[in-house]
């Protein structure tokens, strides 16, 4: 299993803006199963590593190395959305696939069926405002499943969510984790730490802080330094 | 009332107006680029200027100007360390600033300098309505052809980047064609009221839906019927016109959004 390649990884990576340099040494494989946590303090870098990985910047140095021939769904943080734009939640899952004149019955259908997924189908006309923050929320995760991803990378899931609508976003992801690998950014630790396999802290660089994934799948530890548990 | 030509210009050029204030001031407002909007506008008075003191076609130096600030105001809010909004001012006041001066080195300055301000709905020319039939007819068409990406890109530039989609591109021709509409309209409304026509039908159209599409058409008609009540203004009782639409469209919109608390 250590011949495993997996769909992204991180090899020593350093990453910034404006030669503000935030992330050294950064260490990091998702494979076809994971299920990764990352953690840690406001600007440790945790949102630098997800742009490396939805190639937004390019490293500063060290390596990123992404599997060509996978999709990536993306869930943002919930404010880069303008919540009173003219749109309808369908539309807003249909985003999610590259359209240059008109959707396809298929794409079209399968947005109804995300929809139906996280039972939001019965609002799909409504404007994306007049949602329920964990509703919205879960609206945006369809957008993310519209190109059938083998990753879904999510940044701060549960902000702004309650306990109810975050545990269920938990058990939705559990759901989806059956068919695709999952990395996402958290600043709580507690509800999270039972539905990922592996939570590694961000502070700059990376630490692993458990790993129950590699009790299954033995791999490469992925830390270089600092490894605490 | 019609039997005039200056009158049966006039009405195509408020239809046309109408057409690409509707779609143009549409997109404009949903994305929240009013103040970017503005700024091109007042801008664009450093082109008049400059065109007249050379004596050329005032409209040649307003698209000039438009259209650049429309491209550089784009690369300031991607690229630069200025705020993007006191950039904006100085654009804004720069062009008109310009616009002033030149048009005082001119000799017999005494241009219809209110004309430009204000708009002359009445001096509309066969000229200008060739140019606003062809603008309304590129933005229509790409505004309903390629409306999946425009509605994407306008919601979330980012996400329609990640997507795929030519976000850049996209931007740059819907920055270049808001210049190029405010323009033409610019004849018929001025400077100083023609972005009541960019945005006044559209918050009015957003109370009744929350469908871009249906925007860019509702907006089209209530710019519509503001503009020939302008039109009738001006005809009947000697009132500028694009004061009298700003008006009216501004006592619709309070109407309504009491009428419905």
């Amino acid at each position: 299993m250590g011949n495993r390649k997996p769909l992204i990884q991180l090899k020593d990576v350093s990453a910034g803006y404006d030669h503000k340099v935030v992330l050294t040494e950064a260490n990091l494989a998702v494979y076809q199963d994971s299920f990764i946590a990352l953690v840690g303090p406001n600007g440790g870098g945790k949102t630098t590593i997800i742009r490396l990985m939805l190639r937004q910047i390019a490293p500063i140095s060290g390596s990123v190395e992404i599997d060509k021939d996978i999709n990536i769904g993306y869930l943002p943080q919930i404010n880069d959305s303008d919540l009173e734009f003219p749109i309808s939640v369908l539309d807003v899952v249909l985003s999610g696939t590259k359209c240059l004149i008109k959707h396809t019955a298929e794409e079209v259908e399968y947005a109804h069926e995300l929809l139906r997924f996280v039972q939001l189908d019965e609002f799909s006309d409504r404007q994306i405002g007049q949602l329920s923050g964990g509703q919205r929320q879960r609206a945006f995760l369809c957008r993310a499943l519209m190109c059938k991803p083998q990753l879904l990378v999510l940044d701060e899931p549960s902000t702004y969510m309650d306990k109810d609508t975050s545990t269920n976003m938990y058990e939705l992801l559990g759901e989806l984790h059956k068919s695709m690998a999952i990395v996402l950014v958290s600043h709580d630790i507690d509800s999270m730490s039972h539905k990922a396999h592996t939570i590694i802290r961000v502070d700059r660089t990376t630490h692993l802080v458990s790993n129950h994934y590699a009790t299954v799948v033995p791999y490469t530890p992925i830390v270089k330094r600092n490894a605490t548990n | 009332m019609l039997q005039y030509e200056f009158m049966q210009n006039a009405l195509w050029g408020v239809v046309l107006i109408s057409v690409i204030a509707g779609f143009i001031g549409t997109v404009i407002v949903v994305r929240r680029k009013v103040f970017v909007a503005g700024g091109i506008t007042h801008a664009s008075f450093g082109g008049i200027g400059i065109a007249y003191y050379l004596g050329i076609n005032p409209l040649i130096g307003a698209f000039l100007f438009a259209v650049t600030t429309a491209l550089s105001i784009d690369i300031l809010e991607k690229k630069s360390k200025i705020r993007p909004d006191s950039a904006i001012a100085m654009l804004w006041s720069l062009g008109m600033a310009i616009g002033l001066i030149f048009m005082f080195l001119s000799p017999g300055y005494s241009a219809n300098l209110m004309g430009f301000m204000f708009g002359d709905i009445l001096s509309i020319a066969v000229s200008d309505i060739i140019g606003m039939a062809t603008i309304a007819a590129v933005t229509v068409m790409l505004a309903l052809l390629f409306y999946r990406p425009l509605l994407y890109v306008s919601f979330s530039p980012g996400f329609a980047k990640l997507s795929g989609l030519k976000v850049g591109l996209i931007q740059s021709v819907v920055s270049v064609l808001t210049a190029l509409g405010i323009v033409v309209a610019i004849k018929a409304v001025g400077i100083v009221l023609v972005l009541s026509l960019f945005t006044i039908p559209q918050a009015i159209s957003a109370m009744f839906t929350h469908n871009m599409k249906v925007m860019f058409f509702v907006s089209t008609i209530i710019a519509l019927l503001a503009g020939v009540m302008g039109l009738m203004a001006a005809y009947f009782i000697d009132l500028p016109a694009s004061a009298v639409i700003t008006a009216t469209l501004a006592i619709v919109m309070v109407v309504l959004k009491l009428v419905r608390r």
